[in-house]
């Protein structure tokens, strides 16, 4: 084997001698400079196809991002509704307490200052 | 801006390399006409598709196997068989005993079929390696071990 491999050795010197044609540089630049002229409007033609496709993608995206963002809204004011919608009941049974009755509707007070609709049943009067 | 930039990597690339491409043409076909062709069309359809070089590095063995197949081709389709140009054999055996030397490896050589050849001329003449013969030619890396070995056995058999 290392005899063949000598041999081609000495055929890569053959090889790296095998005469390059001026030929070879004229049609290297010239091909290269046609297919840069063409390659912008082929490049502009891509990115036409692109920005459709692009614009589709963000079309798309919005779409479902208003819609997500409209049923987050209403179930947020769905939620808001329920929270606001707390009962405060008091009952008040015949014997009542007046203190404890003081003492609960102070509470029901304070909570209507913070915010929260409070909806006071008192109950037992009708005793 | 990135593809314009492999665009530009590419024809770098072809202008410094293509004396290599030449050779390596000019050695499936053995004519100058030819192996221009060769290597025009090979450059014409590297700068068409060079979108599909996914990775930059790789632009060495993309663009061989692109003048390998090119010449592949090019012998299939002109249904040839592979012979010295008689001008061409004439001028080498009045030089000196070394071109006959090289002349009988080339003989040897071109009684191996392209596959053979192919890995010959990689391995040998442009001093790539298996890995990188196996990415040109499109096969793995131990049929390319397989065909220089067989090849290096054939053109043994064929010198002595």
């Amino acid at each position: 084997m290392n005899k063949i491999e000598t041999y081609l050795k000495k055929a890569k010197e053959n090889y790296e001698e095998i005469m390059i044609p001026d030929a070879l540089y004229y049609m290297t630049d010239k091909t290269i400079l046609e297919m840069t002229a063409r390659h912008p409007g082929r490049r502009c033609k891509k990115n036409v196809v692109e920005m459709w496709k692009k614009g589709i993608l963000a079309a798309a995206i919005l779409l479902l991002a208003s819609c997500g963002l409209y049923k987050g809204m209403s179930l947020y004011s769905e939620y808001q509704l329920e929270e606001q919608q707390d009962y405060y009941e008091v009952n008040v049974a015949a014997d009542v307490n007046l203190d404890l009755l003081r003492e609960e509707v102070s509470q029901a007070v304070a909570d209507v200052a913070s915010g929260r609709r409070i909806v006071i049943n008192i109950k037992g009067l009708e005793n | 801006m990135k593809e314009k930039k492999l665009y530009e990597q590419i024809v770098q690339y072809i202008t410094e390399n293509q004396e290599k491409f030449y050779r390596l043409a000019f050695s499936y076909v053995r004519n100058e006409e030819e192996a221009l062709d060769i290597v025009q069309n090979s450059i014409v359809k590297a700068l068409e598709k060079y979108d599909t070089l996914r990775n930059p590095d790789a632009i060495k063995t993309w663009f061989f196997r692109i003048i390998v197949n090119e010449s592949l081709g090019y012998i299939k389709k002109s249904n040839r068989e592979l012979a010295y140009d008689p001008e061409l054999l004439e001028d080498i055996e009045a030089e000196t005993p070394k071109v006959e030397l090289n002349l009988s490896i080339q003989s040897a050589m071109d009684q191996l079929n392209d596959k053979m050849r192919t890995v010959i001329y990689l391995y040998y003449f442009e001093e790539m390696n298996f890995r990188e013969i196996a990415k040109i030619t499109g096969t793995n890396l131990s049929t390319v071990k397989y065909r220089h070995y067989t090849a290096l056995k054939l053109l043994k058999k064929y010198i002595e």
